[in-house]
């Protein structure tokens, strides 16, 4: 299993948290309001992307609708795969950041 | 919200966007940013979200750029880095593969500058869609007579009767030769033509001084070119200097100056004097040809509705005056279909390529040679085409491993194909820029080889920037596409396994197919200069009838005047000099055509006779041989007025089994009823006109002074040198000093032949790059293969499977054949011109198609044997 980077990390994150209704713009909107970045589009897709092939997401290619000019929806989930990763960089961070730590970098 | 009333995003920069976007995302991507945008219009209104769009759009762009070019920047630098490294690892064989290309298209091109010089004649002239030339349609028994000579009031009456000939203008077509005096400085001019008042009115020069519409508008004016002007007058204004011409005696006065007329026109000349006022110019007869005659029409006119006036016309004008010359009526004798005479029109453009008459103002174009050597040209692009082609894919072929790595790299098939085009582009560029480079070397020669002043810079005029980029792109493109397709299309496993495309049968077949479709081509070439170069050798050999070797002719002779008799009693006193003859004419050179008949035959029956004046030594100079009678003779008295010469052709065309003694009329013109000459010899059959025509009925009439042109010496063929500075002192001595110009009989004979020598010198020079070309590439597949194969005949260190292959593509060849009926048409076409031709015999193929074999075998014997020879050690080694 390959580690995930920082972005993967945080898109995956986001994918997760949004089940049902991830795709591009609630992915956007959703970090937007968590980290205060506007994540741009090529950024988004080609990490997505990624992760599809890493086989951490899934895509789901939605119908159009009238509001995306008739275009079609990606939709995005975690595979059980994906949430190993996720679980993965959890206990790493975890790992990292015991209250020790935490303290030290808090004080310094 | 229904779809129809919601606020849209921008639609330029929607499919915008869609372009930018990832590839594979992109309408999801497109879809997220409309869908944000929707968002937008409900919170904040339409406009602010269509600006956001616009904003968003136009913010991804850098991004997007630096991205994109990053990578095919990259890209663009390995394949050219691979591209470069390939060309230097097989630096003689890119050398052969790159030079061929460029050495065939540096000779079609230089062809190409070539034809369409002569398909540009006389289109300078602003006018030239609405000038004509007016040309007298003549035939008598079947005989087609036609000529560019009009009668002398013909311009005049045309102009008159007709109101959409808006100018006409006569020009006497005999360009003369002549000495010129001016300050004090004297040259010998040839380019002396008389025209009317309006020839500058109808064709359009430039002029420096002097006004176009009244410069030969009075008697003893004359218009120079520049480089005369300069010659005579240095560089300032030479209005109204005197110029005189000696043989003459006359007085002119210039009237204007032009720049240098266009070479590519039918009318060459350096000075143009006024006709008016010459003793001829004023003629009123129908029955004499001695002018040509432009027309200029009006706009809108148009000249085949003029033509189809001009029978009216002719049977109006021509008709009271030829009834008046021979007593009949001109609808009798010309309506019964045997004999026709009226007047046509060519339209100015065409008189270089497709005259029907001949005339003496220039050397004509020819449109059988012109098409001949266009097929030359196509040929040589196609032979250097297919090597390219050939040679760029076998190369391209063992680069299957490139492409199975690139391919693993996870290139796509379309970049494969974007880097094995663009590398052959780059090569047929490559090629292109050396063309031009070598064309700037070979133009100059070329140019004087088919006598027109062709320029590097004509290339950069006319169709030629779109051909040459044309040729470039297809050569690159079609030559590349074949590798590019074909390799690209492999799967990777199986390239980088099994070198697939090394053993892959379909493309060796292909390119055997072309290099069977080269050497067609070679045979079809090789054999038309075996056509040509045979019938020029047979008419350099065939017996005129009479010597034509050693014989000095004497230009304006008559400058001799008084002094002659001294002059030739000193040349004969000479051992190398043998015989002198004065006359007006020679074989080879114009002789007057006149219609003679026979005492008691009818009017009807004249016949045309070819005649000149000579004297009673000709026949001894020229070694003619008599069959009957005798030659003239200075101490018979009456030879000088009543007695004449003939050929046997003139005996048998005059109905006379036994002419000597026999009388006939005197000619024409000077014809008054109960006057006879008397035929006292005949001379075996001579030619006096070129083989394209068989032998001509000549009459040969004594000499009179007023006749007198030329002086013919015969001379020894040993210490020629000497003997012509011999002859110019005692010409100098004799005339004080004139310019001394001779010529030999057997040169001036060759060049009736110049046009076909010139188109042979030039076919046999550019077939015989084409089959350079084409041995080059096949040298340079086999080498290319050899090397491939080295190990394998290192371990045979025999020729092995080498000869067999050898020998296949040997057998095959003599698929050439399929190209000798086309070859043979052709040849034969060619020939058709001559009255004499050599016969065509299947040997000549024979020695066609072994020539190309023999040359096939060569190139591939050569490179194979260096492959067997080479020391096996060598070649296992570098495993």
């Amino acid at each position: 299993m390959k580690d995930l980077n920082l972005t993967e990390e945080i898109v995956l994150w986001a994918v997760w948290r949004l089940e049902d209704n991830a795709y591009g713009v609630t992915i956007r909107d959703h970090l937007f309001r968590k980290t205060g970045r506007l994540y741009p589009y090529g950024t988004l897709y080609s990490t997505l992307a990624e992760l599809e092939k890493l086989g951490y997401a899934k895509k789901t290619v939605a119908d159009p609708s009238p509001v995306r000019g008739g275009r079609s929806k990606n939709y995005y989930r975690v595979t059980p795969y994906g949430l190993g990763a996720l679980k993965a960089a959890l206990a790493l961070k975890a790992a990292l950041w015991d209250k020790d730590s935490i303290l030290a970098l808090e004080k310094s | 919200m229904t779809p129809n009333d919601a606020p849209r995003p921008p639609r330029l920069f929607e499919r915008f966007l869609e372009v930018m976007a990832n590839r594979g995302d992109a309408s999801a991507i497109a879809g997220d940013v409309a869908e944000e945008f929707h968002h937008r219009a409900e919170e904040r209104g339409p406009a602010r979200a269509r600006l956001w769009y616009r904003l968003f759009v136009l913010r991804s762009v850098p991004s997007f750029v630096r991205h994109s070019l990053r990578w095919s920047l990259t890209m663009f630098k390995n394949y050219l880095t691979i591209a470069l490294r390939v060309m230097n690892r097989h630096r003689a064989f890119s050398f052969i593969n790159i030079a061929g290309l460029a050495a065939g298209m540096a000779c079609s091109l230089m062809i190409g500058l070539f034809v369409v010089h002569e398909s540009g004649y006389d289109r300078f002239h602003e006018r030239a869609d609405r000038i004509f030339r007016v040309y007298a349609d003549l035939r008598q028994d079947g005989e087609d007579l036609s000529g560019a000579w009009t009668p002398p009031p013909q311009a005049k009456a045309l102009v008159e009767d007709f109101p959409e000939v808006e100018a006409a203008a006569r020009l006497s077509p005999w360009p003369r030769e002549l000495l010129v005096t001016a300050r004090d400085r004297s040259f010998l001019e040839g380019g002396l033509l008389y025209a009317d008042a309006s020839f500058f009115e109808i064709f359009t020069y430039t002029f420096i001084f002097g006004d176009p519409r009244t410069a030969l508008a009075n008697p003893g004016t004359v218009v120079l070119s520049r480089s005369i002007a300069e010659k005579y007058f240095g560089h300032g204004d030479p209005v109204g200097e005197i110029m005189t011409f000696r043989d003459r005696n006359q007085d002119f006065k210039v009237t204007g100056v032009i720049e240098d007329p266009p070479a590519n026109s039918h009318l060459r000349f350096d000075m143009m004097a006024a006709l008016v006022g010459t003793a001829s110019s004023a003629g009123t007869r129908w029955t004499q040809h001695t002018y040509f005659t432009y027309v200029l029409l009006r706009e809108g006119a148009t000249g085949a509705a003029l033509e189809a006036k001009l029978p009216d016309f002719t049977r109006r004008r021509y008709g009271p005056q030829f009834f008046a010359d021979t007593g009949r009526r001109y609808e009798d004798y010309f309506g019964s279909g045997e004999h026709h005479y009226g007047y046509r029109l060519e339209p100015l453009t065409a008189i270089h390529l497709d005259s029907r008459v001949t005339d003496t103002l220039s050397l004509k174009g020819n449109p059988a040679h012109l098409k001949v050597l266009s097929a030359v040209a196509l040929f040589i692009l196609l032979i250097a085409g297919i090597n390219f082609m050939n040679l760029a894919t076998a190369r391209f072929a063992h680069r299957s491993r490139e492409v199975g790595i690139r391919k693993v790299l996870g290139s796509q098939k379309r970049q494969l194909v974007v880097q094995f085009l663009g590398e052959s582009l780059l090569l047929s560029s490559t090629a292109f820029i050396l063309a031009l480079g070598l064309i700037a070397l070979a133009l100059p020669a070329f140019a004087r080889l088919a006598q027109r002043p062709l320029v590097f810079g004509d290339m950069a005029r006319g169709p030629f920037p779109a051909l040459m980029g044309i040729v470039v792109l297809v050569v690159g493109l079609v030559s590349g596409g074949y590798p590019a397709f074909f390799l690209s299309s492999f799967e990777p496993q199986a390239t980088l396994k099994g070198r697939l495309a090394v053993r892959g049968r379909g493309h060796v077949r292909l390119r055997r197919g072309l290099v069977l479709v080269q050497f067609a081509v070679g045979f079809a070439v090789i054999f038309g200069t075996a056509v040509i170069s045979r019938q020029m050798d047979f008419l350099g050999r065939r017996d005129l009838g009479f010597d034509r070797d050693h014989v000095v002719v004497i230009h304006r002779a008559d400058a001799l005047g008084a002094a002659a008799e001294g002059f030739e009693r000193e040349l004969l006193t000479r051992p190398e000099i043998l015989q002198v003859s004065r006359s007006e004419s020679l074989p080879g050179r114009h002789f007057d055509t006149t219609g003679h008949r026979p005492e008691g035959a009818p009017a009807e029956d004249e016949i045309t006779l070819m005649t000149t004046y000579v004297d009673a030594r000709f026949a001894d100079l020229l070694g003619l041989e008599l069959v009957a009678g005798r030659f003239f003779s200075p101490e018979v008295p009456t030879d000088a007025t009543s007695a004449v010469v003939i050929n046997e052709r003139a005996a048998r065309e005059l109905g006379l089994s036994d002419p000597v003694g026999k009388r006939f009329h005197k000619g024409f013109g000077d014809a008054k009823e109960g006057e006879f000459v008397t035929i006292i010899g005949v001379l075996k059959d001579f030619h006096i006109a070129s083989l394209h025509q068989d032998v001509l009925p000549v009459l040969l009439r004594p000499l009179s002074p007023a006749d007198w042109r030329l002086t013919s010496v015969k001379v020894r063929g040993e210490r020629l040198p000497q003997t012509l500075a011999f002859i110019e002192r005692a010409w100098k001595e004799s005339t004080g000093g004139q310019p001394f110009q001779y010529s030999f009989l057997d040169e001036d004979f060759a060049a009736l032949y110049e046009s076909e020598r010139r188109a042979g010198r030039i076919f046999s020079a550019f077939s015989a790059l084409a089959v350079l070309v084409s041995c080059l590439g096949l040298y340079g597949l086999v080498s290319f293969t050899a090397e491939q194969r080295m190990r394998e005949i290192g371990i045979r260190k025999t020729f092995g499977a080498s000869t067999a292959s050898l020998a296949g593509l040997l057998s095959r060849e003599v698929v050439v054949i399929v190209a000798a009926p086309p070859a043979f048409w052709l040849a034969r076409a060619w020939l058709r011109d001559f009255a004499y031709r050599v016969p065509i015999r299947p040997l000549m193929f024979v020695a066609a198609a072994g020539t190309v074999l023999a040359v096939a075998v060569l190139s591939v014997g050569l490179r194979t044997v260096r492959a067997a020879a080479a020391n096996p050690v060598e070649t296992l080694r570098c495993e």
